[in-house]
C-alpha cells in the first residue's frame, strides 16, 4: 500500500504514518496477517529518520493494530472483522471524537452535516473494503 | 600509441557528450538540471532556456576536450589517456553546475514553492523480491569455461615467457615468466567481474525504489521495474562482454596472434559503446512510457482521498541536501544509496554511515589509481 505523508504539515510525520495505516486497515487495503515493511525499509523508502518510523509503528503496536516479532517482522494484527474492540478503547476514542465533533460544532457545521460526513466516510470505507475484497479474490 | 590516444580521446568525448546531452530527457520533469521544481512550474521559460544553454555548452565542452585530446595525444599520448577523461568529466560537471543557476535563482526569487502542497510517498507493504535474470551469468560462465578449457589445453605448449601487456598498436610491451597467474590472470579477473556484477544485480533487485511524488502506485511500480530491468540487463550484458573479451583476448595471447589483438580490442570498444547507448535509449523509452502513464492515470488514487489532479502532487524541495546538485548529504535519510539527481543509477548518501564509508573508499581508490596512472605514464 502506497502512503503519502506531508513533511511540511503541523502533524508530526510519525502521526501521519500511523494515521494512514489506520485508514488503510479500515478501507481493507491492509488485512489482518498482511506484512508491513520493516521500520528501516519504510524509512529508506521515504528518506526520513528511522526513529520517526519506529515511533509510528510503536503507536500502532500499543493500539494492538500491528504486532511485531523477530521472525516475521511486523504484521497487521486486527481489522474490522476481528471482533469487538479491547476494553478501554472506547474511553480514549470517545474523548477524541468529542473534541473533533466540538470543533465542527464551533465552526457552525450543522448536526446533519456532521452526521452526513460520518455516513459518507463510513460508506467509503465499506465500499473500499468490498472492492479490495473482490480485487484480492480475483 | 598516438593513434590509439587520438581514437580513445574522440570516442570518450563523443560518448560522454551524448550521455550529457541525453540526460535532461532522462530525469523526471520536476528536477530539470537537478533543481527541484513544483510540477506546475515545469513549463517556466527559464527552464527551457537553461537546458538549451546547458546543451550548447556540453557541445562546446566536447569540442574543447577533442582539441585538447588531439594536442595532448600528439605530444604526450600516455598522459592524454589519463587526463582527457578527467578533463571531459570536469568540463561537463562545470557546465551542469553553472547551467542550473538561473533556475535556482528564478525559483528563489519567484518563491515557486509558496502554497504548493508537498508529500513524500512510499510503499509500507514489503515488495515482492525477485531474482535478477541469470541468463547473462550463465552465458558468461560458459564463455569463461571455454576460455579456461582452451587455456588448460594450450598451457603445456606455452613458452617460458609470456606477454602480459600490449600497447595501443598491438605491440607487446610487458612480459612475465610463465605461471598460472600470468596465463590465466585476465580470466580470473573476468570471473570476479561476472560474480560481482551478478551480486550488484541482486542488490538492485532488493533495493526499494524511491517513489517520485507525482507517481501513482502503478507508476511507482512501473518506474522501479524499469530501473531494475534496465540496470540488471546492462550489468548482465557487460558481464558477458567482459567474459567474451577476456576469453578471446586470452586465447589470442596464448597463440600469439598479436595482430588480431588490436582488432579484437577495437571491436570490443565499439560493442561496449553500443551496449551503453542501447541501454540509455531503452531507459529513456521506459521513462517516457512511465511519464505517458502519468498523464493517463493521474486521477487514479486511493479510494479514500481523491486528489485533484489540477493541484498537482509534488515532492518537497530537497535542493538543500544536494550540494552543487551533485553530492547528496542528508543525515536524516538512512539510505546508503539514493537515485542520482541528474543521471541514471544510484549515488551515495554522504550523510549516512554506510555512504560515508563508501565515499571514502571510492575516493581512496580514485586517488590511488590516478596516482599510479600518472606515475606509470611518466617517462622512466
Amino acid at each position: 500500500m502506497q502512503v503519502d505523508i506531508d513533511p511540511l504539515s503541523d502533524v508530526p510525520l510519525y502521526q501521519q504514518l500511523r494515521d494512514r495505516i489506520v485508514e488503510g486497515i479500515a478501507s481493507g487495503q491492509l488485512a489482518p496477517g498482511d506484512p508491513l515493511a520493516s521500520v528501516r525499509q519504510v524509512a529508506v523508502a521515504f528518506g526520513i529518520n528511522v526513529a520517526t518510523v519506529g515511533k509510528g509503528y510503536d503507536l500502532l503496536r500499543v493500539e494492538g493494530l500491528i504486532r511485531t516479532n523477530r521472525k516475521s517482522g511486523s504484521v497487521v494484527a486486527r481489522g474490522p472483522q476481528s471482533g469487538p474492540p479491547a476494553a478501554g478503547f472506547a474511553d480514549g476514542w470517545t474523548a477524541r471524537l468529542r473534541t473533533l465533533l466540538a470543533e465542527a460544532v464551533d465552526q457552525g457545521v450543522p448536526d446533519a452535516g456532521i452526521l452526513g460526513t460520518v455516513t459518507t466516510t463510513l460508506d467509503g470505507f465499506a465500499r473500499a473494503r468490498a472492492q479490495t475484497g473482490e480485487g484480492s479474490a480475483s | 600509441m598516438t593513434a590509439f590516444a587520438i581514437v580513445f580521446t574522440l570516442v570518450f568525448a563523443l560518448v560522454l557528450s551524448v550521455v550529457f546531452l541525453l540526460m535532461p530527457t532522462l530525469v523526471p520533469r520536476t528536477t530539470p538540471l537537478g533543481v527541484s521544481v513544483p510540477a506546475a512550474r515545469t513549463a517556466e521559460p527559464v527552464i527551457a532556456t537553461s537546458v538549451r544553454w546547458y546543451r550548447r555548452a556540453v557541445v562546446v565542452a566536447g569540442l574543447v576536450t577533442v582539441c585538447a585530446g588531439i594536442v595532448l595525444s600528439l605530444t604526450v599520448p600516455a598522459v592524454a589517456v589519463v587526463v582527457v577523461p578527467l578533463l571531459s568529466l570536469a568540463l561537463c560537471g562545470i557546465v551542469y553546475v553553472v547551467a542550473r543557476h538561473p533556475i535556482l535563482r528564478a525559483k528563489r526569487d519567484g518563491d515557486w514553492y509558496a502554497g504548493v502542497e508537498t508529500r513524500l510517498t512510499a510503499d509500507v507493504t514489503p515488495q515482492p523480491r525477485r531474482r535478477p535474470p541469470y541468463l547473462w551469468l550463465l552465458i558468461s560462465v560458459v564463455l569463461l569455461v571455454i576460455g579456461f578449457g582452451t587455456g588448460v589445453a594450450l598451457y603445456p605448449g606455452l613458452p617460458a615467457r609470456i606477454p602480459t601487456h600490449w600497447g595501443g598498436a598491438g605491440q607487446v610491451d610487458a612480459w612475465s615468466d610463465k605461471s598460472v597467474w600470468a596465463a590465466f590472470g585476465p580470466l580470473f579477473i573476468a570471473v570476479l567481474v561476472a560474480l560481482g556484477f551478478y551480486g550488484i544485480s541482486w542488490l538492485v533487485m532488493m533495493s526499494n525504489g524511491r517513489a517520485v511524488a507525482s507517481d501513482t502506485p502503478a507508476q511507482a511500480r512501473a518506474r522501479t521495474d524499469a530501473v531494475r530491468g534496465v540496470t540488471t540487463s546492462v550489468l548482465g550484458q557487460l558481464s558477458v562482454l567482459i567474459a567474451a573479451a577476456f576469453s578471446v583476448l586470452s586465447v589470442l595471447m596464448w597463440v600469439r596472434a598479436d595482430a588480431a589483438i588490436g582488432v579484437a580490442s577495437a571491436v570490443l570498444v565499439v560493442v561496449l559503446v553500443l551496449v551503453v547507448i542501447f541501454a540509455l535509449v531503452r531507459y529513456a523509452r521506459a521513462m517516457a512510457r512511465v511519464r505517458a502513464g502519468a498523464d493517463a492515470t493521474v486521477a487514479e488514487t486511493t479510494p479514500e482521498r481523491t486528489l485533484d489532479p489540477a493541484v498537482g502532487r509534488d515532492a518537497p524541495d530537497d535542493d538543500r541536501f544536494w550540494k552543487a546538485g551533485l553530492v547528496y548529504v542528508n543525515r536524516d535519510d538512512p539510505a546508503t544509496f539514493v537515485p542520482k539527481r541528474f543521471g541514471v543509477g544510484w549515488t551515495v548518501n554522504l550523510g549516512s554511515p554506510g555512504g560515508m564509508a563508501f565515499g571514502i573508499a571510492l575516493l581512496l581508490v580514485l586517488v590511488v589509481s590516478i596516482g599510479f596512472g600518472i606515475i606509470g605514464s611518466l617517462p622512466a
